[in-house]
């Protein structure tokens, strides 16, 4: 099955042929695990969410219309996932902010293990569009126009996101920016 | 421009995402202004060190069983799916099941019983048992076996005579072999006509009870 194309592939999945969405699987795991693991920074949340997209893309594999490409298609389940996932635990950002004061002092940042710790707080601490905007330009290297579709909203909103993100987490983290 | 307002699109710009001019005017700017050259780099940096913290690679061993893991759900859900959909189908199917059984049994019933009527008009004066009681208790009954003969020669007598048979005969067991020898038509207008006959004068009652 390797030689067909991923139109070929989907067709064939839609078929009935299980291991035709075996191949589109194995294609995108690896990205859709990452996107799920870089917001959430937990394996077993990027494990459970990240084969609960293919699932989902499985089931509703008949329903997908080719007007965007399947991966911005399986983006767009995990991420709505990741987000519904991530909105239960909303007390989630309570708990994180507690130190978040530390960073304003760089000599108490001295080990790279926690200035990492405290950026996974401070990313934590991003509304949630921003963080997954974040995640798709940085980890992803998606361009803002497909993240707006990803996101179903304008590449104008995806511009806005990423710069307050970034001012965001250089407010945060600057002391330590300026260190290094 | 002032520094603030370039400052706004230096995410944009960092990102590729400005058209070419408006690139081009960021990239003059920033060659003579260090403060937007300092908050580009931290854009940079920072994007270094959360490319660092995303970095997570589960075992090879888990990506051996990451697709095997997602089939065996998928056609456990197929499976559920299909018995869910014979669950339906049974639920139906026993349901189309009784109906036909009823069906059936209406039928059959409808049929034993049309047969059943069948059989006491035509053929049931002609079981060996019925008939021989029947010629016996005529036998005994001097006025019964007087009516029955007047009657046998009324009805059917000239079918007799057509088919070239011995005629009217005194002997019962003549006129039971008379009988048999008769055509369904003929047994049909005994039945109907001779045995009604009889019955209203009595016999019925006599031969049943």
């Amino acid at each position: 099955m390797g030689s067909l194309s991923e139109d070929e592939l989907i067709q064939k999945a839609i078929d009935g042929e299980v291991e035709a969405f075996g191949e589109l699987v194995k294609k995108y795991q690896k990205r859709i695990y990452s996107l799920i693991y870089q917001m959430t920074f937990s394996h077993e949340d990027a494990n459970d969410l990240s084969q609960e997209t293919f699932f989902r893309a499985y089931k509703s594999l008949s329903k997908f219309k080719k007007e965007s490409s399947f991966y911005t298609w399986l983006y767009r389940i995990a991420v709505n996932l990741v987000l519904n996932h991530l909105k239960k635990r909303k007390n989630e950002r309570k708990n994180l902010s507690f130190d978040i004061h530390y960073l304003d002092s760089p000599q108490k940042i001295l080990e790279k293990k926690e200035f990492y710790k405290k950026l996974k707080e401070v990313i934590s601490m991003l509304p949630l569009s921003q963080r997954i905007t974040l995640n798709l330009v940085v980890n992803h290297g998606l361009s803002h126009k497909e993240i707006a579709k990803i996101q179903g909203c304008s590449e104008g909103t995806i511009s806005w996101r990423i710069f307050q993100a970034r001012r965001f987490l250089r407010e945060k983290l600057e002391p330590y920016l300026r260190e290094k | 421009m002032k520094c603030k307002k370039y400052q706004k699109f230096l995410s944009d710009y960092y990102d590729g995402s400005l058209s070419e001019r408006k690139s081009n005017k960021i990239k003059r700017h920033l060659e003579q202004c260090s403060e937007c050259k300092e908050i580009l780099y931290s854009y940079k940096k920072l994007d270094e060190e959360v490319k660092t913290i995303s970095k997570f690679e589960p075992s090879s061993n888990y990506w051996e069983n990451y697709w095997s893991k997602l089939k065996t759900r998928i056609e456990k859900e197929s499976i559920i799916k299909g018995k869910a959909f014979l669950e339906k189908l049974n639920w139906k199917w026993s349901f189309v099941g009784i109906m036909a059984s009823v069906l059936i049994f209406v039928i059959i019933f409808t049929f034993l019983l049309k047969k059943r009527e069948v059989s006491e008009e035509i053929y049931y004066p002609f079981s060996d048992q019925y008939l021989f009681s029947f010629i016996n208790e005529i036998e005994e009954n001097n006025f019964l076996a007087e009516y029955f003969k007047e009657l046998i020669f009324k009805e059917i007598g000239s079918e007799i005579e057509n088919l070239n048979y011995f005629g009217y005969s005194e002997d019962f067991n003549d006129i039971y072999s008379l009988l048999n020898e008769m055509s369904d038509e003929e047994k049909k207008i005994f039945n109907s006509e001779i045995i009604k006959e009889l019955r209203n004068k009595g016999v019925k009652d006599e031969i049943q009870s």
